[in-house]
């Protein structure tokens, strides 16, 4: 056999030989089964974002033969540059400040020491989430708003003043609510590198005398380093984008206008009709790029000294829980603080509005209560039925499978090679979140449809379109994670099991997928969450077959059914909790110990 | 500034509102021939019967607003024509998928909706785009169809203006008004005309909503020829503004007592209500003028299952049907509901008027669309969102 192999291949032509020999290295490669399958969503993002770009060149829809730059004279308006980007990076930089703030010391003392409570704690953290960011919103209006806001009211009522000093009517008042919107990502984006931190650096600080404080700020951080800075841009990134907290804080006005309020008028507003002007969407998307792309320069130059992050080894590795004594009070306080601005006033608020409506509490409106909306075939009507929960879990199931896969296949290539097209991944994989989710869910309806065209194939309203979509636009978030977990993991136990006859494939599910798993089930919770509540492109991918809870409950709210919807989204929390705390129950605690490290 | 088109005569605005029948009862027209008639709807009907049965359509949910009633609906369409189809309606945003509906025609791909919902000011841009084909005898159709047509008690037109006859057909309307919060003010408290808002002693009491509609009219109807003396009242309105928002999250808001009034869809302070009794909230209309916005609905081009599309949204108009409507969506051109009476009655005495009533309008309409207008809506955009 071997005599007629090596005659077969001599009677080849040298340059076929050559190809088969060349063909035959590259499928050694190890790197080729992670590269092929992150490399495919991730063209698929690309041609996603050259189409959002080729559309702010078209008058309307881009699927007519026009041409125009109107949509980028949007651009040449001095009030977008002296006042609505400085708005803008106030809110973003305020944000990011804000959920470090939080994030950072409750990553620490929810995965690092012995705080008690943790797995309540962390349930909690996970839940405020679920929480729709408009009612977070209208929970800091009823609080603090100049006129209505309950605490202002009653300060002037007890002293002798015209009006509260503090209010949220401002730019910082919008900062302010995001950040605690936003917390739980940029926490879960630390918790679970910060899990794999190897104690006994900690230790070796506390020897040489640091105090606790110091080693968490000198050793601690500086170790999680490349996971805060890809929370510091993704928290950045969402917060200049997301539309909800800064129209019912500040409003669409021109009072305090930031880029999102601004891409609204711009895509909605600049006609009489009711026509969606996409390229101007297109538009903001690539202001918003830009500050993504700086972002990435600097994550690139962290992630580039990689060598530096990696704790967990083949040698002496062993996650331990800090005893941090009576710390744990103030740490409990901090942590409290957080669930009440957060959590607990925003559901609050929500409580009453969807058993009191508009009234404001008072002896008076207790006497008006009305439960009328948390009777079952009310809330099985609210959330569309049977079919529209059945949708929802499926999408939430598939997106999570899918995401995480694709993300650590991604990641690996990016961290783990020195292939020139890593850092083109590595961008290419952020760029969704750059892009406003109208504009790139209408970029996957024209792809959709196209494939529809050419290959009688129809994925247009279907629940694959919206797992597409969900899956897409989370890499920019899975990825950030599973790249700040890989970073910490060394590659001698990878190279360990190939020595020892293991595929590529076979190293990563077996060797390296268990290591990072603390930091992988955060995301997965991370991705369920944001998948269950996502809305903006369920809205307009939405067809017969794919209705989602989310979309229900928006409908209710943006046709004035506030306390309709207030009572769906406390529902939709209170199921989520219950979710949770079964998985816990059902696994004896397994969900959050894997999450935790424990 | 000034609109260019100098046929346009101002009064005819005004005199024509009177045509329209909200405040002037029924109007009488000519009953079609029976037979055609019934010979017209005999053909769609059997070529309904060779169409699929489930039937996927777009309503906004006020149009039919739950399950329950869109069943009630099917069940007499079904009884009606002899069939046995099964409605399924995507609820959305009308322009998501009108959008989508564009996009699906311009590609040589099929719509995937029977029939879609949109404001009647998006019609003149689908019909000249060719993306609504005519329905072929609309009026015969429309008489065989509803009772009312029928007696020549409502004419074909009044469902299908004029100016989209047989592409679209009316269900409901929207008409633009005042919200107030009846606990802070009353109305005589309140402004009467649209440019009495710019009056400083209102700075601060009210909300707008981000919509340009309202202005839109203000400035056919009254500043035509002074456009810039219509920015001037914007821009007075806009700075003095207490907010800017859609109306769904400001609501609750005035409810609470944050503001005194906003303008908005009349129609969604009934429904709030409905919703919310006991809400301190009332609604008025202008002196000056009410916009009243049509919710249109149509069969575009390739859909599928285009005769039973077209049997649904022609059917959507008999006055059974429209019974089915909840209080939200009134329909002051022929609906009869209390909801509908109540609002005919506040709009007694009042400057009725929308973009399809006569070529003067419709040009006007084109015109503010068109590129020469690009500055004036711009700075029209700037005004409303007070940018200083």
């Amino acid at each position: 056999m071997a005599e007629q192999a090596i005659e077969l291949n001599g009677g080849l032509p040298e340059f076929l030989r050559a190809l088969r020999q060349r063909t035959g290295e590259v499928l050694a490669k190890p790197y080729l089964v992670p590269l092929v399958i992150g490399g495919i969503p991730l063209i698929l993002v690309v041609l996603l974002s050259l189409f959002v770009f080729y559309t702010t060149f078209v008058p309307r829809l881009p699927t007519k033969p026009e041409w125009t730059l109107a949509n980028w004279a949007l651009l040449a308006d001095p009030h977008l540059w002296t006042v609505v980007m400085p708005n803008t990076l106030i809110v973003g930089f305020g944000a990011v400040a804000v959920t470090l703030f939080f994030a950072g010391p409750m990553a620490w003392l929810l995965v690092r020491t012995t705080i008690p409570f943790k797995n309540t704690l962390l349930t909690c953290v996970a839940l405020v989430m679920v929480i729709p960011p408009f009612v977070k919103s209208m929970g800091w209006v009823l609080l603090l708003n100049e006129r209505i806001g309950i605490l202002n009211r009653l300060i002037v009522s007890i002293f002798p003043i015209d009006s509260f000093p503090v209010s949220t009517n401002n730019v910082w008042g919008i900062a302010w609510v995001m950040g605690l919107t936003l917390m739980p990502t940029t926490f879960f984006l630390i918790a679970g590198p910060m899990r794999q931190m190897d104690p006994a650096m900690e230790e070796a600080a506390s020897i040489c005398g640091a105090s606790k404080l110091k080693t968490f700020l000198y050793v601690g951080m500086p170790l999680v380093w490349p996971a805060v800075v890809a929370a510091g841009i993704f928290t950045f990134m969402t917060a200049i984008s997301l539309f909800e907290v800064p129209a019912i804080i500040v409003g669409l006005g021109g009072s305090t206008p930031v880029l999102a309020t601004e891409m609204f008028f711009a895509v909605y507003g600049g006609d009489s009709g009711t026509t969606i002007r996409y390229g101007a969407a297109g538009v903001y998307a690539m202001l918003m790029m830009v500050p993504c792309l700086i972002g990435l320069y600097f994550y690139f130059k962290v992630i580039g000294k990689a060598h530096r992050y990696r704790v967990v080894t083949g040698k002496g590795y062993r996650p331990r829980d800090i005893d941090i004594g009576w710390w744990k009070w103030p740490g409990l306080i901090f942590i409290g603080l957080f669930l009440l601005f957060a959590a607990v006033l925003p559901l609050l608020w929500l409580v009453w509005i969807s058993v009191a409506s508009f009234r404001l509490p008072s002896i008076d409106a207790l006497q008006h209560l009305n439960f009328g909306f948390y009777s079952w075939n009310y809330i099985l009507t609210a959330f569309g039925g049977w079919p529209t929960i059945r949708n929802t879990i499926v999408l939430v199931v598939a997106v999570c499978i899918v995401a995480i896969f694709l993300s650590v296949m991604i990641s690996w290539v990016v961290v783990r090679t020195k292939l020139r097209i890593r850092r083109v991944m590595d961008a290419a994989s952020i760029l969704p979140h750059a892009i406003p989710g109208l504009a790139f869910a209408f970029a996957l309806f024209i792809l959709a449809l196209t494939t529809e065209v050419w290959t009688g194939l129809s994925i247009v309203g279907t629940m694959a379109l919206l797992v597409v979509a969900n899956v897409l636009s989370h890499l920019s978030y899975t990825t950030r994670v599973t790249n700040a977990a890989l970073i910490q993991v060394h590659n001698e136990l990878e190279e360990a099991s190939r020595t020892c006859g293991a595929t590529p494939l076979k190293s990563i599910f077996f060797i390296l997928i268990p290591l990072i798993r603390p930091a992988l089930v955060f995301v997965t919770i991370w991705v369920a969450l944001r998948t269950f509540r996502e809305l903006t492109m369920a809205l307009f991918l939405t067809g017969t077959d794919n209705k989602v809870m989310a979309v229900q409950v928006w409908l209710a709210w943006n046709e004035g059914g506030l306390a309709q919807a207030a009572a769906g989204a406390v529902v939709m929390t209170i199921g989520c909790a219950i979710l949770l705390f079964l998985g816990f129950v059902v696994t004896k605690g397994g969900v959050l110990k894997r999450a935790t490290g424990n | 500034m000034r609109y260019p088109n100098c046929a346009r005569a101002f009064t005819a605005a005004v005199s024509l509102t009177i045509v329209l029948s909200v405040s002037a009862g029924p109007s009488l027209a000519q009953a079609p021939d029976g037979a055609q008639a019934q010979a017209a709807l005999q053909a769609l009907v059997a070529q309904a019967k060779k169409e699929p049965d489930a039937i996927n359509g777009s309503m906004t949910r006020v149009l039919l607003s739950t399950p329950d009633l869109i069943k009630q609906a099917t069940k007499m369409f079904n009884q009606e024509f002899g069939l046995n189809k099964t409605f399924n309606i995507v609820e959305g945003t009308d322009n998501t998928f009108t959008a989508q509906m564009r996009a699906s025609l311009d590609m040589d791909a099929r719509p995937k909706l029977s029939f879609y919902t949109t404001n009647a000011s998006d019609m003149q841009m689908f019909i000249s785009g060719g993306y609504i084909p005519q329905v072929k005898d609309w009026q015969l159709l429309l008489a065989a169809i509803n009772p009312r047509v029928q007696s020549g008690e409502v004419k074909p037109t009044d469902i299908s203006r004029a100016s989209f006859g047989g592409y679209a057909f009316a269900h409901s309307n929207r008409l633009k008004g005042v919200g107030y919060n009846t606990s802070l003010a009353s109305p005589k408290d309140l402004p009467q005309t649209y440019a009495e808002i710019a009056d400083p002693k209102y700075k601060g009491q009210y909300a707008i909503e981000p919509w340009t509609s309202h202005w839109d009219a203000l400035a056919y109807n009254y500043y035509p020829d002074r456009l810039d003396k219509f920015l001037e009242i914007m821009n007075a309105i806009g700075k003095n503004s207490y907010w800017v928002a859609q109306s769904h999250q400001l609501i609750p808001r005035m409810a609470q007592g944050e503001f005194k009034f906003m303008t908005l869809n009349a129609e969604v302070i009934a429904d709030y209500i409905s919703k919310n009794p006991g809400a301190p909230l009332g609604y008025y209309f202008m002196n000056d003028m009410t916009l009243l916005e049509t919710t249109m609905m149509f069969v575009p081009k390739q859909a599928p299952s285009s005769a039973t599309g077209t049997l649904w949204v022609m059917f959507l108009t008999r006055p059974d049907v429209q019974a089915l409507r909840w209080d939200d969506a009134p329909n002051v051109m022929y609906g009869e509901k209390p909801s509908d009476k109540e609002m005919k009655a506040k709009l007694d005495g009042k400057n009725v008027w929308d973009w399809q009533m006569n070529p003067s309008t419709t040009d006007y309409w084109k015109w503010l669309n068109s590129k020469d207008a690009e500055t004036f809506r711009s700075q029209r955009l700037k005004a409303i969102k007070q940018q200083r």
